[in-house]
């Protein structure tokens, strides 16, 4: 809230007036990693809706490819015997959401949609 | 023997959820499973170390201790969710069970940021439960039972259980025998070969004096 009113400079307005237009508006980047896609795209959407309900602008869930690592490890905890491989895969599926808004409604947005196995990575750009 | 694939691990994208339900990064994935490691051994030997005192006291029938089926982890970004099945929960609905497992927990785990929520769940039909069978068989076994009875009455109390099928497996050296073989009961079907189908298992191993017997259960419980 200082960082606002040093910002807009008028010197007659209060301190933590929320509606004033000088607050800065920062392009936020939101991350989203999981393993498994439903949880993922049930977040995605949450915070999509949050935000439009907010009407801030939103550059809609990125999808990046995914990674798939693969995990080789051998079936036999000795060494004796074929040689047989487990091949296990770990796939990362990843969302990436731009707001334009700014960082109090975000920690707000963020703080309501918490899905267990999504990891949400939140950072912060002056536009 | 070594051709079976493990139903649970067979079934894992589809009738099966896995217990830990968390993401990290590869970097950090490593800590996480550590952590979920200690979590799962600190409530095991607290449950334990509860037995042992309550059987102190009085002979306890044990088709009414504690058995835990399993133990649900959810990590979200500052809580830790420990949600733990329980066949039948006398001794942590005592008063201050759960806050004493959080503690140890909280000693064991480094939680700095992490708030710890434990939360117990009463399983709804516990003979269904290959986890509490197997516990039952092992109590039956320690108390000098021959095995093939212990079979056939841990199948007895599903019978009350609406169960497709079930087949109980026990190896090592039966009744102390010095060759060791391995004896198998089977009930109903079984269709292992099926991903559809919801089997549950479990591999217990059971301490006696002569050895260590391996006791693996399989339960189908219905198709979907």
């Amino acid at each position: 809230m200082a960082a606002a009113a040093v910002y807009g400079g008028f010197k007659g307005r209060k301190l933590g007036v929320e509606d004033a237009p000088e607050l800065q508006l920062n392009r936020i980047r939101i991350t989203l990693s999981s393993k498994n896609v439903k949880n993922l795209e049930k977040v995605c959407a949450d915070l999509v809706k949050g935000a439009k309900d907010k009407q801030l602008r939103v550059k809609g869930p990125v999808r990046i490819p995914t990674k798939v690592l693969h995990i080789t490890t051998r079936k036999s905890p000795c060494g004796e015997g074929t040689n047989t491989w487990d091949r296990f895969e770990f796939r990362i599926h990843k969302r990436v959401i731009d707001l334009i808004s700014s960082p109090d409604v975000v920690k707000q947005i963020t703080s309501i949609t918490i899905e267990p196995g999504v990891e949400v990575e939140v950072t912060i750009a002056d536009v | 023997m070594g051709q079976k694939i493990n139903p649970l691990g067979f079934r894992l994208g589809t009738t099966q959820n896995h217990h830990s339900f968390w993401f990290a990064q590869p970097k950090n994935y490593s800590e996480g499973l550590q952590e979920d490691k200690k979590i799962r051994n600190c409530i095991k030997n607290y449950i334990q170390k509860n037995r042992k005192k309550g059987s102190n006291r009085k002979m306890e029938s044990d088709s009414s201790s504690e058995v835990i089926t399993h133990i649900e982890i959810q990590k979200e970004i500052d809580t830790i969710h420990v949600i733990i099945h329980i066949g039948f929960p006398n001794l942590l609905k005592k008063k201050g069970a759960i806050e004493e497992l959080e503690k140890d927990l909280q000693k064991e785990v480094n939680s700095v940021n992490q708030r710890l929520n434990i939360s117990i769940e009463k399983v709804k039909e516990p003979y269904r439960q290959p986890n509490i069978l197997a516990e039952y068989i092992a109590f039956q076994l320690k108390n000098r039972v021959s095995f093939r009875k212990a079979m056939k009455k841990a199948i007895e109390l599903t019978k009350k259980a609406d169960i497709k099928g079930i087949k109980i497996q026990i190896a090592g050296r039966l009744a102390g025998k010095e060759i060791a073989r391995a004896e198998c009961i089977k009930k109903g079907r079984l269709p292992l070969q099926t991903i559809r189908a919801k089997i549950d298992y479990c591999c217990y191993p059971i301490r006696t004096i002569y050895g260590v017997l391996g006791v693996k259960i399989w339960i189908f419980v219905e198709e979907e």
